[in-house]
């Protein structure tokens, strides 16, 4: 019995529950001057991750001025950042960019409470939980899974 | 009266113009935080740096054409580990970008290799740093794709005919892993016209495809391959002076010979193959006896005294060096370094420093 507990113990600290607490920098406000059509297609959207980043690594409010808004999520289950950097990746198919980001959160679909804290603040924390509805995959429209990001 | 009032209009009018005509300098420094808005190299504060050049791009991104400026950012920190795209700008031959190194510039080697300077460097599968806009300079960078992909490329672009500038000077890039299907640079993209001055590239992979560029000018750079894989793959488009290629071993070309034949002289490679298409050339010039080192991971591609890349370049193709230091005015070495003493060398490095120092302060 005692050694069944040992080995659950032991199996228990070398697999602890891996998870993030990360800050995505998402585009607010993009820019609006004219582009020829095949490069108005791949600028920065509303809505677009622009840098996914460890949460301590962010440490000051952004500058009213920045184009961005950076929204925090705890409990994200990427094991590793560079994991969690898929959020930032690019639609490229064929040599061509389709996208400048394959994921996105519409600002317009956020409950109003954070659309009026980010308005105010420029940031905001929610859980993983509250934030999966709201990054949406441009290429299948639907929302992101844990599988994608670990 | 009325042509006095002319006068006056067109006064204004010109000065106007001249002020609206500006430089406008931006920062990158990894010791910063995201959320600036990267007007000052600080490090805390609003004004702070961006934390990575694709904070920078995504912020900065304007028609500088209709503002009638010219955008330089100034990279520094340590590693930047984002990949980054330059897309969504309205440039002009007057309206450019440059993105450059200054205090925290690469000594000539790799950050990975001095433990120092700024760089940039990811596992992108599409590239470490893609250009798509027509006016852009690259200065002082390090940049590495820790794969097999390019360390830059311009290969997701669209570019105006004949209306277009890239340039790459002063650079170090690299990749990391072997394959016969990438290079370490990528310019074969339609109307690219491109030079290339003071580059270094070496990795595993093939160095450079220019294929299907408009115009490449190819001056001082020193390509290697730790593998055994092609070095420069060009046609016509490619002119090709005072440039080093070779590899560690192995029977890869290295100047390509397949296609239609570029110009250019005073060149060197590792094998005979620079003797196909250019004149006044150094064949067989082994690697290890040119450079200090041309070991993985600590690579360093200043020079031996020994070398036979001194003074069997052609005149008047560049100035100085990759870190500054002069050319021998009528007989420089071939490749990214002209050769000088080790301890004069350090000296230059400093003095380039102090002087990079300066000017970075100015803007804060």
């Amino acid at each position: 019995m005692k050694k069944i507990l040992a080995v659950l113990t032991l199996m228990l600290i070398a697999s602890p529950v891996m998870a993030l607490d990360i800050t995505l920098q998402i585009m607010a406000f993009p820019s609006t001057h004219t582009l020829p059509l095949e490069e108005e297609a791949v600028r920065y959207k509303r809505g677009d991750i622009v840098g996914v980043y460890l949460s301590s690594k962010v440490p000051e409010p952004p500058s009213l001025t920045s184009r961005s808004v950076f929204i925090r999520i705890t409990d994200v289950p990427s094991t590793a950042i560079e994991k969690a950097k898929k959020l930032i990746r690019e639609d490229i198919d064929a040599n061509v960019l389709i996208r400048r980001r394959q994921y996105n959160i519409d600002p317009q679909s956020l409950p109003s409470g954070i659309k009026q804290k980010l308005l105010t603040d420029r940031e905001v924390t929610v859980t993983w939980i509250q934030a999966k509805p709201y990054l949406i995959d441009m290429k299948t429209g639907l929302s992101i899974t844990d599988g994608d990001i670990t | 009266m009325t042509n006095k009032y002319l006068l006056f209009v067109f006064v204004v009018l010109f000065l106007s113009a001249q002020v609206n005509a500006a430089t406008v300098n931006r920062f990158v420094n990894t010791a910063s935080t995201a959320g600036g808005d990267g007007t000052t190299n600080n490090t805390t504060g609003s004004t702070r740096a961006y934390a990575s050049l694709s904070e920078w791009e995504s912020n900065e991104s304007t028609d500088l054409v209709a503002d009638g400026d010219v955008h330089i950012v100034t990279c520094g920190g340590g590693v930047d580990t984002t990949d980054t795209t330059i897309n969504g700008w309205t440039t002009g031959s007057s309206n450019g970008i440059t993105i450059q190194c200054t205090t925290d510039k690469h000594d000539g080697r790799s950050r990975d290799v001095s433990g120092s300077g700024y760089q940039i460097s990811s596992g992108s599968a599409t590239g470490t740093l893609k250009l798509s806009e027509d006016y852009v300079t690259i200065d002082g960078l390090d940049i590495k794709n820790t794969t097999t992909n390019p360390a830059i490329t311009w290969t997701y672009g669209t570019f105006t005919a004949a209306d277009n500038s890239q340039i790459l000077k002063n650079t170090v890039c690299q990749n990391v892993n072997t394959s016969s299907s990438s290079y370490i640079i990528n310019c074969s993209r339609l109307n690219v016209i491109i030079t290339f001055e003071n580059v270094i590239a070496y990795g595993g992979t093939r160095g450079m495809d220019s294929r299907s560029a408009s115009t490449v000018t190819i001056n001082h750079c020193t390509f290697w391959r730790h593998q055994d894989q092609l070095g420069l793959v060009a046609d016509t488009e490619a002119t090709v002076k005072n440039t080093y290629i070779g590899k560690a071993s192995g029977s890869s070309q290295d100047f390509w010979t397949g296609g239609a034949a570029p110009s250019g002289n005073n060149n060197a490679s590792s094998d005979t193959s620079v003797s196909t298409d250019y004149s006044s050339s150094q064949a067989s010039q082994v690697g290890s006896t040119q450079f200090v080192s041309v070991t993985a991971g600590s690579e360093d591609f200043t020079l031996k005294a020994s070398s036979g890349l001194e003074a069997n370049g052609a005149s008047g193709i560049s100035t100085n060096d990759i870190i500054g230091t002069t050319r021998d005015v009528s007989t420089p070495d071939i490749g990214a370094f002209e050769f000088i003493a080790t301890s004069t060398r350090r000296i230059m490095v400093v003095s380039q420093y102090i002087n990079n120092l300066i000017e970075t302060y100015k803007y804060n």
